[in-house]
C-alpha cells in the first residue's frame, strides 16, 4: 500500500509541472497537442523532451477539470483538421496559481541551496 | 455517460494519435530520412500506443468500469469451470433471498406500508380499556362518548363513528333474500379517509335527512348488481327499507372489516343516533402536529368530565391507537408478532446461507491459492485481487437475487391463491417496488457478508509460499481452518434456535388441536339464519319459525339430527354478561365478573354436538313461552358459582343491567364445550355459559347444526331451498363444517409453524452442507497423512473414527451455542406457545437429537471416503 502511495504522489509532481507548462505553452493562442509538444521541446533547447505518453494523458485530464478545451479545425495552412486545445477561463486562473506557486517553490529552494548568493 | 459518447471520445483519440503521428512522420521525412524509417521513427517517438490509450482512458474516469467489466468476465469463466458449486451458491442465494424477499413482501404489507388513505400517519382509533387492566383487548365506545368527543375535543380534524358490532341488514329484490353487511359510520368517515368514490359522491350533509343512503364497495358493485354505471340514484331494500345509493367506491378501497359490502350512512334517526350506548368505534384524523398523547389527554378529560349515568362507566377509559397497527391487530392479534417472528426466522436463514458461502469459498479460495498467487505475480496488487473476489461474490449474489426475486413473486402468487389466513384489509401483499429495492441491497449485503472474509484473506495471499507448495497441501494456515470450523459452528447454533422455535411452534399446534374439546367435530355442518327484523319482531313468531324450520329439516334423509344454538363453538360465546344467584347480593358493575356467556339453543342442541348431561335434565319441548323460565348451565358456571351446592333448582339472571330480567330455574348441568377467544388465539377457554331454550329466548339470528351421514356439506343446499320455502326472505348462508371451522380457528398457528419449520429446515441443510464441505476438504488435504496411518497400521475403522470424531466435535460445540441462543430467544415466542414453555427440554432435547443426527450423515460420507483411502495412491500423491 505505501509504495502505491509514494508512486502517485511523485506522478502528480510531474504532472503539476507539465500541466503549468502546458497551460503556459496555450496562452499563445490554440495549438494540437504535436505543436505543443514540439513548442515546449524547442524553446527549452531539447532540455524538457515531452513524451507522448505523459502529454495526451496531460491534454484530457486538463480538458476533464476544464481547463483546456478542445476543437477539431482546420489548420490555416494546411488543408486538413487537427484537434486544437484552447486556454479556457479557468485555465487562466490555474495558471496564475501555478506560477505563483513555482515561483515560491523555486526561491525557496534557491535559498536553500545558494545561500550565499542572495541579497 | 453513455455508451456512444464513450465510443466516440475513443474514435476521437485515434484520430488525434494518428494526426500526430503523421505530422511527426512527416517532420522526420522533412530532416531527411526515407519515408518508411521516418513512419518507424514516428511511432518509436510515440511509444507504447496501448498503454498511452490506457492512460488516456484512465483521465476519462472510466477506468473502474472497465476492470468491472474485466472481473467480471472473469468471474463468469471461473463459474463456468465449477458449474457444480456455482449451482450450489446460486441455489443457497436463491433460496435464501427468495424467502427472505416474499417475507418482506408481507411484513412490508402488514407492518410499513402506509394504509393506502390521504393521511394514513394521522389516522387513528379510539376504544375503551378497562382502567383495572388497560393492556386487556380494548373494546367499543358508545354513541354517546362518540357525541361527547365530538362537540368537546380540539384534537381532531375530523370524527366519525363506525361500527361492526351491529344487525346484519337484509337485502332483498336482487335475486334470493341475503345477509349483507352494511358498515354503520358517520358523515365524516370518507373526507377523513380522503378516497375519492369511483361512481357518484361520498355522503354530503343532506343525506343526513333523507333516510336512508349507501355507498357501495367496489366488488359488491360488481357481483350482486353486474356493476351497471346507472346504479347511482337508484334503491336496493336493506331491511324492507328503500336505500339510496349515492357512490360506488374504487377497487383497492378497502376498510376493517374486510366484510363489509357498504357503508351506510348514521343519520339523526339511525337507531345507532338514538341509542345513546350504541356499540361504536370511534375514528379520528389528528390536526397536523398534534400528537397522540395530546389527544389521548384531551379525549381522557372530556370522558371523565362527560355526564353518565352508567355505573360501569367509571371502570373505563378511552385509549387511542394509530389505525394501521389496529387493522393488523384486528386482523390478527397474532398477526404483527408472527410476522416479525418469521422475519427474523428468515433473515437468520439468509445469515446462514451467507455464512455456508463463505465457507464454501474459503474452502475454494485454498485450491485457488496457486491461481491468486500467480496473479499476484504478474502485478495485480492485493485490492485489485480482492476486488476480484467481491466482483464474484456480487456476480454470484446478484444471480440469486433474480431468481429469488422469480420464487418470490411464485411463493407470493401462490399465498394469495391459497389465502390461508385473512390478512388486513387495504395493502395487499405484493413483490412491489420497495420490496425489490430491499432485494437488491440484500444481494449487496449478502455479498459484501459472504465474499469479504475470503477477500480479505486472499489479499493476504503469501506469494512465495503458494507458488511453492503444490495445490493439494497447499498449507491451509492453522487461522484459515479455524475460521472455517468456526463458520461452521455458528451454522449449526443458528440452525438449531431456528429448529427450536419451529419445534416449539410445532409442538404448540399439535397440542392446540389435540385439546378433548368436548364436542363432536365430525360430520357435523353448521349453517347461520337470519330472521328479518320487520316480519318476526316476536319472541312467538321467531320460535314458531323455528319450530317449523326444524321439523322440516329433520325429514332429510342424510340428517340425523339437527338443533338451532344462537353461538356455535369454538366462536363466539365468551363472557360479557354478569350473573345474579336468588339468595345472594345482587352484584354491582365495579364487582361482577361478566364472565358468563349466554346461549339459546333448541332442546336437541346437546345431543347432535354429543355433549354429555352431567346432572338434572335436558330441555324438552314442553318448555315453551308460557312455562317456566329455565336455564340449564355448563360445568365451568357450576363450578365458580356453585361450588359445594347441586345448581339444579337454583334460580339465576344473567346480563345487564339485570333488574328487569326473569328469573331462570336451573334444571341441568352439561359438560363444558371449549371456546376460543379471537383475543387469545393460542388458548381454549371453559367460558361458564348459560343455555335457554330457543322457545323462551329465541335471537333473530341463529346457526343451524346438524350431522349428518357423510362428512359433506351437500344436505346443506337442500336445507337452504326448504328454508326458502317456508320464507323466501330469511337468507340462510355460512355454510361450514365443524372441522373447517376448527381448521380456520388452528389457521395463524398452523401457518406460522408450517413457515418456520421450512425456515428450520433450510437451515439444517444448509448446515450439514456446511459440515460436509468442510470436512471433505480436511480430508483432501490429509488424504497424505491417512495414506501414512493406513501404511502404519491405522484400521480402517480408525479413520472413520477420527473424522466422524472431528465432525461431531464441530456438531456438538454448535449445539451447545445453539441451546445459548435458543433459550435466550425462544422467550419472544411466548405468546405464540400452548401448552408448552419456550425452554420445554423435551422439545429442545428432540431438535438437538435431529440436528445431530442429520449432521451425522453429512459426516459419515466424508468419513467414509477417507477410511477407503488407498495407502499407495496416497502416499503417490506428490
Amino acid at each position: 500500500m505505501s509504495s502505491m502511495g509514494k508512486k502517485v504522489e511523485r506522478v502528480e509532481l510531474l504532472q503539476g509541472t507539465l500541466d503549468m507548462l502546458i497551460l503556459r505553452t496555450l496562452l499563445f493562442g490554440p495549438f494540437h497537442g504535436h505543436q505543443i509538444g514540439k513548442h515546449i521541446q524547442r524553446t527549452t533547447d531539447d532540455l524538457l523532451q515531452v513524451q507522448h505518453g505523459s502529454l495526451y494523458p496531460a491534454l484530457h485530464r486538463l480538458e476533464r477539470k476544464g481547463w483546456v478545451a478542445s476543437k477539431w479545425e482546420a489548420a490555416p495552412d494546411r488543408n486538413r483538421e487537427f484537434k486544437y486545445y484552447r486556454l479556457t477561463a479557468a485555465g487562466r486562473k490555474r495558471l496564475l496559481k501555478e506560477e505563483s506557486k513555482w515561483k515560491q517553490m523555486a526561491r525557496a529552494v534557491a535559498q536553500i541551496m545558494w545561500p550565499a548568493e542572495e541579497g | 455517460m453513455g455508451w456512444w459518447r464513450r465510443k466516440q471520445c475513443e474514435e476521437d483519440l485515434d484520430r488525434e494519435l494518428r494526426s500526430d503521428l503523421e505530422l511527426e512522420a512527416a517532420e522526420r521525412e522533412e530532416s531527411g530520412l526515407l519515408p518508411e524509417e521516418a513512419r518507424y521513427a514516428a511511432k518509436r517517438a510515440l511509444g507504447n500506443a496501448g498503454l498511452l490509450k490506457e492512460e488516456v482512458r484512465e483521465m476519462w474516469g472510466w477506468a473502474w468500469l472497465d476492470r468491472f467489466r474485466q472481473d467480471v468476465a472473469y468471474a463468469a469463466r471461473a463459474f463456468a469451470r465449477t458449474p457444480g458449486f456455482t449451482t450450489v451458491v446460486i441455489l443457497t442465494l436463491a433460496l435464501g433471498i427468495g424467502a427472505t424477499t416474499a417475507m418482506f413482501s408481507v411484513v412490508d404489507a402488514v407492518l410499513l406500508h402506509p394504509l393506502p388513505f390521504r393521511n394514513p400517519d394521522r389516522l387513528v382509533v379510539i376504544w375503551e380499556t378497562l382502567v383495572r387492566s388497560p393492556n386487556d383487548p380494548p373494546f367499543f365506545d358508545t354513541y354517546h362518548d362518540f357525541e361527547v368527543w365530538k362537540s368537546g375535543s380540539q384534537s381532531f380534524e375530523r370524527l366519525t363513528p363506525a361500527t361492526w358490532k351491529t344487525d346484519s341488514q337484509i337485502l332483498t329484490g336482487a335475486g334470493p333474500a341475503r345477509d349483507v353487511f352494511a358498515m354503520p359510520v358517520g358523515i365524516d368517515f370518507f373526507p377523513m379517509l380522503g378516497v375519492a368514490p369511483e361512481l357518484g359522491r361520498t355522503f354530503k350533509p343532506d343525506d343526513l335527512h333523507e333516510g336512508c343512503t349507501v355507498i357501495l364497495k367496489h366488488s359488491f358493485w360488481i357481483e350482486m348488481l353486474g356493476g351497471q354505471k346507472n346504479v347511482i340514484g337508484r334503491h336496493i331494500e336493506l331491511n324492507e327499507n328503500a336505500c339510496t345509493v349515492v357512490g360506488v367506491m374504487p377497487p383497492g378501497f378497502a376498510f376493517y372489516p374486510d366484510a363489509a359490502a357498504m357503508w351506510m350512512l348514521i343519520t339523526p334517526d339511525s337507531a345507532i343516533a338514538r341509542d345513546p350506548n350504541a356499540k361504536v368505534g370511534v375514528f379520528a384524523l389528528l390536526k397536523p402536529g398534534v400528537s397522540v398523547e395530546r389527544a389521548q389527554k384531551e379525549v381522557e378529560a372530556l370522558y371523565r368530565n362527560a355526564p353518565r349515568n352508567d355505573p360501569f362507566g367509571a371502570q373505563v377509559k378511552p385509549a387511542i391507537y394509530p389505525l394501521a397497527q389496529q387493522f393488523a391487530y384486528l386482523t390478527g392479534p397474532t398477526l404483527r408478532l408472527s410476522v416479525m417472528v418469521l422475519f427474523g426466522a428468515v433473515s437468520l436463514v439468509l445469515l446462514i446461507g451467507c455464512l455456508n458461502i463463505a465457507n464454501l469459498l474459503l474452502g475454494k479460495s485454498v485450491a485457488r491459492q496457486k491461481e491468486l498467487a500467480v496473479r499476484a505475480a504478474l502485478g495485480s496488487g492485493r485490492a485489485r485481487l480482492a476486488r476480484q473476489l467481491l466482483t464474484e461474490a456480487l456476480l454470484l449474489s446478484a444471480t440469486g437475487a433474480a431468481l429469488g426475486v422469480l420464487l418470490a413473486m411464485g411463493a407470493v402468487h401462490y399465498f394469495q391463491t391459497l389465502n390461508p389466513i385473512e390478512m388486513p384489509p387495504s395493502n395487499p401483499v405484493t413483490v412491489n417496488l420497495p420490496v425489490l429495492c430491499f432485494t437488491a441491497s440484500l444481494a449487496v449485503v449478502t455479498a459484501l457478508l459472504f465474499g469479504l472474509i475470503p477477500a480479505l484473506k486472499a489479499s493476504r495471499v503469501d506469494l512465495m509460499d503458494a507458488l511453492r507448495v503444490s495445490a493439494q497441501v497447499a498449507s491451509v494456515s492453522l487461522a484459515a481452518r479455524t475460521l472455517r470450523r468456526a463458520l461452521v459452528i455458528a451454522e449449526v447454533a443458528l440452525s438449531l434456535a431456528l429448529l427450536a422455535g419451529a419445534g416449539l411452534l410445532i409442538e404448540s399446534v399439535g397440542r392446540l388441536a389435540s385439546v378433548p374439546l368436548g364436542f363432536r367435530t365430525d360430520r357435523v355442518i353448521t349453517m347461520s339464519i337470519t330472521l328479518p327484523r320487520w316480519a318476526y319482531s316476536t319472541d312467538n313468531q321467531r320460535a314458531r319459525f323455528y319450530r317449523a324450520a326444524l321439523d322440516r329439516i329433520a325429514l332429510h334423509p342424510d340428517v340425523v339430527s339437527a338443533a338451532f344454538a344462537s353461538f356455535v363453538p369454538p366462536h363466539g360465546r365468551l363472557g360479557g354478561h354478569a350473573l345474579a344467584v336468588d339468595g345472594w347480593p345482587e352484584p354491582s358493575p365495579t364487582t361482577a365478573a361478566f364472565d358468563v356467556g349466554q346461549v339459546s339453543i333448541s332442546p336437541g342442541y346437546f345431543r347432535v354436538m354429543g355433549v354429555p348431561l352431567e346432572l338434572g335434565r335436558m330441555f324438552e319441548d314442553s318448555d315453551g313461552e308460557k312455562s317456566r323460565a329455565v336455564a340449564i348451565v355448563n360445568e365451568a358456571l357450576a363450578r365458580k358459582y356453585f361450588p359445594r351446592e347441586n345448581p339444579v333448582g337454583k334460580r339465576i339472571k344473567v346480563g345487564r343491567p339485570w333488574a328487569d330480567r326473569r328469573w331462570l330455574t336451573i334444571v341441568g348441568v352439561v359438560a363444558n364445550e371449549k371456546d376460543q377467544d379471537f383475543f387469545h388465539q393460542m388458548s381454549w377457554e371453559e367460558t361458564p355459559a348459560v343455555f335457554r331454550p330457543v322457545n323462551q329466548d329465541p335471537p333473530s339470528r341463529v346457526s343451524l347444526v346438524f350431522r349428518t351421514v357423510t362428512d359433506s356439506t351437500s344436505p346443506a343446499s337442500m336445507i337452504q331451498k326448504q328454508i326458502a320455502t317456508l320464507d323466501n326472505n330469511v337468507p340462510t348462508g355460512d355454510v361450514q363444517t365443524m372441522n373447517e371451522r376448527l381448521s380456520r380457528t388452528l389457521a395463524y398457528p398452523h401457518l406460522r409453524a408450517i413457515v418456520l419449520a421450512t425456515f428450520a429446515g433450510l437451515a439444517l441443510v444448509l448446515a450439514a452442507i456446511g459440515l460436509y464441505a468442510v470436512l471433505s476438504q480436511l480430508i483432501a488435504q490429509r488424504t497424505q497423512e491417512f495414506g501414512v496411518r493406513m501404511a502404519l497400521g491405522a484400521e480402517t475403522s480408525d479413520l472413520l473414527k477420527l473424522v466422524i470424531r472431528e465432525g461431531m466435535v464441530l456438531t456438538l460445540a454448535g449445539v451447545a451455542a445453539g441451546l445459548i441462543i435458543a433459550v435466550s430467544l425462544t422467550g419472544l415466542l411466548s405468546s405464540l406457545l400452548y401448552g408448552v414453555k419456550p425452554t420445554d427440554p423435551s422439545t429442545l432435547g428432540g431438535v438437538s437429537l435431529l440436528l445431530v443426527l442429520v449432521t451425522l450423515l453429512a459426516t459419515y460420507i466424508p468419513a467414509l471416503r477417507a477410511s477407503r483411502v488407498d495407502p499407495m495412491v496416497a502416499l503417490r500423491y506428490e
